[in-house]
């Protein structure tokens, strides 16, 4: 092959690379363009709430409850102690079914049984959540009433199939190897599967807890029929209707003056606030427990 | 990943290129023994006719065989190192270095018997019945290398046991000779070419005993037992003292 | 070794016997067991796998398996420790003596039979979230051993792994911060650290650089004066230098076994003969 052969090899024909340059520039801008839209997006809505709640965003904010009707002043206090209580119930019910879901999924049965059980999670996943909330509601408040039992259960009910996904996910990362080592030592199925599989996949499955209350903490259908009548104090007994940020985000919006309009956007801020350090919190845990497991 | 190349990477029949190498190296060595045939009819006419031209030319010709050997050697050093045969291909390459020395040592024989010749002049008092037992001698001598090639490439266990019974016919004729020779005659000049006589007799013998040895190597190859055909201290048979490598006598 | 006469006469000096014989000079500091295999028969499903072995992997010997991909090699030592039988709709069949128990026997728990057969895997696979001294040690701790003998017991692991020197210092760091062949020996002296008397080892250098690889075979030399060992392996010229005896596997069936000189000069099978001189692989 000649020098001359060999260039016009490697210059390819006239024109194609022009062209080709010309349509590489307009596809890197039109996804740049999309990815700024994205961006630009959550960067309106937070940047709206950060600028209409961080007015009345302060001390009183966390530090008071309800005022009766007319007064100035109050906060959610109650409201995000009512969140905290009906998160930690639903978590309590919610974290260790959905752990052994994926268990007896990942470990203990066929291909078939875990895919058909991944399948029936996503369809639970995928139920409108207002629809989890009436079922509640006919199941524990009729005829009984509100409760934050009520409550907690609707919540945990969604959580379920985020926790078991994550879960699955967790535990399918871990290597076979890691068992069959484990197996091989002598120790039982359960011993491998507490002491060795399970502290390796202990991150990831702490990222799916944390995933699944960030998606829980701001829903409110859910609690609408079944824990959406409370009174203006803290409280803490689950046996009546607790107060909760989105239900109280809802009233305050509801509500006449601009006082309790600033309020709305500031437990809006907070409650934005949180769900975003969770999901960070939850994605650093995730690249970690990768790390580790992934080798 | 291996520290050497791994053997079982083929796909059907594997490692062509090694097997052609192997080939070609035992084609070259079985083709120093058709230089050994050469030399040695060379010595035969120079033996009947005392050609002393011949004889020289059968002494330069000798680094047509030393070439051959170093030639030869040096690429199955080379292949042991980089190819790591095993099994009979290991059998093989043994054998074949062993041939070679063998081959080599003819070669020198042959040598030996062209500087013999020149020793007793252009007109040496030889005795006809002598120096017709040793063209004898040659001649057997020639088939014996020629057997004991076949033998190997052919790998004919049986061709190559038969040497033995070839060989038993050299020896024969070098006691003959031996007893001829002692007796030849009075005067120095006679009993001079008698003993060189008798010197050129025993190489002729070394190379039927290294014909024999090939015929050795050709059943190690085949059996993978080592046996002598006849030594010194068993002149009639094999001997007792067969070492094989099997599992009968492996292992400590 | 076993008392067998010479049949070559004794050597007159009493140089030891070469490096390159593995049977050689090495005496036995624990009488291990035998393991012997009689008409083993091992199925995924309704395919068979293993088609009736009868082998004996001789006490305090190393005996190399080797044979062709899919020949079955991996199965067979993993009938040894009843691992096949943790792959779903995996079976077997047959016997599999340690002298003259049958490890298969209802009476036989199968979590004590892994811990007197132990297996290193072909890809070292230390347990990720444990340090080096966690490692070595879970097998005596997740088993009930007393906390404070653990110390002893993973130093003599470490040190009968050829490992100790390296580690000794950092017994606390993570296990996956090793090279890849110094997990792996770590991984021998996790196993190690049960106090097995047979040790499987499944292509434990196939993933490893040929120093390190080296450093395993060395070692296994020095294990079996304790241990009986059986090593699966790809790599004939490994078989040749680490291993006594040599068995050759084809299609789930045993073609011959022998002393592994045997088996390299002069084979019986013509099979045999084919493979290790790689017209076929």
């Amino acid at each position: 092959m000649t020098r001359e052969e060999l260039q016009i090899r490697l210059e390819g024909r006239e024109g194609h690379l022009r062209r080709r340059r010309a349509v590489n520039l307009a596809m890197e801008g039109l996804s740049t363009a999309a990815a700024v839209v994205a961006v630009g997006v959550l960067a309106i809505v937070i940047g709206s709430v950060i600028v209409k709640g961080a007015g009345a965003f302060g001390p009183d904010l966390f530090l008071h409850s309800e005022v009766p009707f007319g007064e100035k002043g109050g906060g959610v206090a109650n409201a995000i102690v009512g969140t905290a209580l009906l998160i930690a119930m639903a978590s309590v019910c919610a974290v260790p079914i959905g752990l052994l879901v994926a268990i007896y999924a990942h470990e203990f049965s066929g291909g078939r049984v875990a895919f058909a059980l991944r399948f029936v999670l996503d369809v639970l996943n995928g139920v409108p959540t207002i629809v989890t909330g009436i079922f509640v509601f006919s199941l524990l408040v009729v005829g009984s009433g509100q409760t934050a039992f009520a409550g907690a259960l609707a919540l945990a009910i969604i959580m379920l199939p985020i926790v078991a996904r994550a879960a699955q996910e967790v535990l399918a990362l871990v290597p076979q190897a890691i068992r069959e080592g484990g197996l091989a030592l002598g120790l039982s199925r359960w011993k491998v599967l507490l002491r060795i599989v399970l502290p390796s996949a202990a991150g990831g499955l702490l990222t799916g807890a944390l995933l699944a209350v960030a998606r829980v903490a701001g829903e409110t259908a859910p609690l609408l029929f079944t824990c959406s009548v409370f009174a203006q104090g803290i409280s803490l007994n689950p046996a009546h209707a607790v107060a909760s940020l989105p239900l109280r985000i809802f009233q305050l919006a509801e509500g006449n003056s601009p006082e309790e309009h600033d309020e709305a956007w500031a437990a809006a801020l907070l409650l934005i606030l949180f769900v975003l350090a969770l999901n960070l919190l939850a994605r650093y845990l995730y690249a970690r427990t990768r790390s580790r497991v992934g080798q | 990943m291996s520290p050497e190349s791994s053997v079982d990477s083929g796909h059907g029949a594997g490692r062509p290129h090694f097997q052609a190498q192997l080939r070609g190296l035992e084609e070259q060595t079985l083709g120093g023994l058709d230089l050994v045939v050469e030399q040695v009819e060379r010595v035969a006419h120079a033996l009947a006719d005392q050609d002393i031209g011949l004889a020289e030319l059968v002494i330069a010709n000798d680094d047509k065989v030393d070439g051959r050997y170093i030639e030869v050697h040096q690429s199955l050093l080379s292949l042991l190192a980089l190819q790591a045969p095993v099994a009979g291909d290991l059998r093989l390459v043994a054998a074949l270095l062993h041939v070679l020395r063998c081959m080599e040592r003819m070669g020198d024989q042959c040598v030996n018997i062209a500087k013999v010749l020149p020793l007793s002049g252009h007109n040496p008092p030889a005795r006809a019945e002598v120096v017709e037992r040793l063209v004898k001698m040659a001649d057997a001598a020639k088939t014996e290398v020629l057997q004991s090639k076949v033998a190997f490439a052919k790998r004919d266990v049986e061709l190559a046991e038969d040497l033995v019974r070839r060989d038993r016919e050299i020896n024969r004729l070098n006691k003959e000779i031996f007893h001829l020779a002692v007796e030849a005659g009075v005067d120095p000049d006679t009993r001079e070419w008698g003993m060189h006589m008798i010197l050129v007799a025993r190489a002729l013998e070394r190379i039927g005993d290294n014909a024999v040895d090939i015929g050795e190597q050709t059943v190690f190859v085949v059996t993978g037992s080592f046996s002598e055909f006849s030594d010194s201290s068993h002149p009639l048979g094999p001997s007792p003292a067969t070492t094989g490598l099997d599992e009968a006598n492996l292992g400590d | 070794m076993s008392a067998r006469p010479p049949t070559t006469p004794p050597a007159a000096s009493d140089a030891p016997s070469p490096a390159a014989s593995p049977a050689a000079e090495r005496a036995i500091t624990r009488k291990a067991p035998t393991v012997r295999l009689r008409g083993l028969r091992a199925f995924y499903g309704d395919r068979e796998r293993l088609k009736g072995i009868d082998l004996d992997f001789e006490a305090n010997q190393v005996t190399a398996v080797i044979g062709p991909s899919g020949c079955g090699k991996s199965t067979l030592i993993r009938c040894i420790n009843r691992m096949h039988e943790e792959v779903p709709g995996a079976r077997s069949e047959g016997r599999v003596l340690l002298d003259d128990l049958n490890l298969y026997d209802p009476a036989i728990d199968v979590i004590a039979v892994r811990r007197t057969v132990g297996m290193v895997f072909q890809r070292p696979n230390p347990f990720p979230t444990m340090s080096i001294f966690d490692n070595v040690a879970a097998g005596p701790r997740l088993s009930g051993t007393p906390k404070k003998q653990l110390p002893e017991i993973v130093e003599r692991a470490l040190r009968d792994a050829g490992l100790w020197d390296e580690v000794k210092d950092r017994l606390r760091a993570p296990a996956h911060a090793l090279s890849g062949g110094q997990q792996q020996r770590l991984c021998i002296a996790r196993s190690l650290a049960v106090d097995p008397l047979v040790l499987l080892l499944d292509e434990p250098c196939s993933a490893l650089d040929p120093t390190a690889t080296l450093k395993i075979e060395d070692l296994l030399g020095e294990l079996k004066s304790r241990v009986t060992i059986v090593i699966v392996t790809h790599n004939m010229q490994q078989a040749a230098r680490v291993a006594d005896r040599t068995a050759f596997l084809l299609d789930g069936e045993l073609i011959e076994v022998g002393p592994t000189a045997a088996i390299f000069t002069n084979p019986r099978d013509r099979r045999t003969e084919d493979y290790v001189t790689g017209k076929f692989g």
